[in-house]
């Protein structure tokens, strides 16, 4: 509290405060609560219902994506597998592991 | 978590407890907060409003907002200023909201204080007399008792200001409650 306060005025405002009824304050009061609360209520579930619109929306197309994409993935890994079983592919993969084996120095005598 | 509260201990229970239990999604804690605050709010609300409907509609409104926002409450201490910043914030809107209608009631008193002063003896339509936000300052000095600093919080007006709105407003009032003849000047 600051000095500079008159204390006539402290007084009157002390003075003019009431003790006020709370019974309808409080019915009404609650009454305010009940409608803020349903609101609150009714704004979740519109909530809930447009996510659930929004993924039936979407969820089609990122299923028709995700599919093409698996694919395409099949489609390369079937022609990898092919090649790596071929006499080319299986010479360049042991020419690849003879490679790794110099670098790493497992091939040097103790 | 805390654990709710058997009947009828709510209303014996300390404030931090029935806050934090309000602030944990307890509703009669809440309710219990509004039974013991309300008198303060709405005296507060009266002296800025000098309208008892519009101050209890006011106040209703920063009660369910302050249901609606408890769990952003930093520390259970800090309940009451809260509460009143809420109030002062839900006032300052109204009277933004209505300052036209504001700025003519302040034009017309101008133009003939003298009929509008020897109405009545009332603290009320004496703070009525100052500018919106003197009266502020005014109401939360001397009604809620808050320092300067306080009042710079809440009103989110800066320190200067405040204790120039301090000093002129008290000025003020006390020229208007001696123009009334009555509380003041015995």
């Amino acid at each position: 509290m600051s000095n500079e306060i008159d204390e006539r005025l402290l007084t009157l405002f002390a003075g003019a405060r009431e003790t006020l009824p709370d019974a309808e304050f409080m019915q009404a009061f609650l009454a305010r609560m009940e409608r803020a609360r349903r609101r609150q209520r009714l704004r979740r579930i519109a909530v809930v219902v447009l996510l659930g619109v929004l993924a039936a929306w979407i969820t089609p197309s990122i299923l028709a994506t995700t599919a093409a994409v698996a694919h395409v993935v099949g489609e390369q890994s079937r022609s990898y597998g092919a090649l790596v079983i071929s006499p080319a592919g299986w010479a360049v993969s042991m020419l690849i592991g003879f490679l790794v084996l110099l670098r790493t120095g497992a091939l040097r005598r103790r | 978590m805390t654990p709710a509260l058997p009947g009828g201990a709510l209303a014996a229970a300390n404030e931090t407890t029935v806050v934090l239990l309000a602030m944990n999604g307890d509703d009669e804690a809440y309710g219990e907060l509004v039974r013991r605050r309300q008198g303060a709010i709405r005296n507060l609300l009266r002296r800025l409003t000098r309208e008892g409907s519009l101050a209890d509609d006011l106040a209703q409104q920063t009660f369910v907002h302050g249901w609606q926002s408890i769990r952003a409450l930093k520390s259970p201490g800090a309940f009451g200023g809260w509460l009143r910043k809420l109030a002062v914030n839900f006032w300052l809107q109204h009277a933004r909201s209505s300052r036209q209608e504001v700025a003519l009631n302040e034009d017309a008193r101008a133009e003939n204080p003298v009929s509008s002063v020897s109405r009545q003896l009332d603290l009320d339509a004496a703070l009525a007399q100052l500018p919106s936000d003197v009266r502020l300052c005014i109401v939360l000095a001397y009604n809620e008792g808050m320092s300067h600093g306080e009042i710079s919080h809440t009103a989110s007006i800066p320190l200067g200001t405040v204790k120039s709105h301090i000093t002129r407003g008290s000025a003020r009032l006390r020229e208007l409650l001696q123009a009334y003849g009555g509380a003041y000047v015995q």
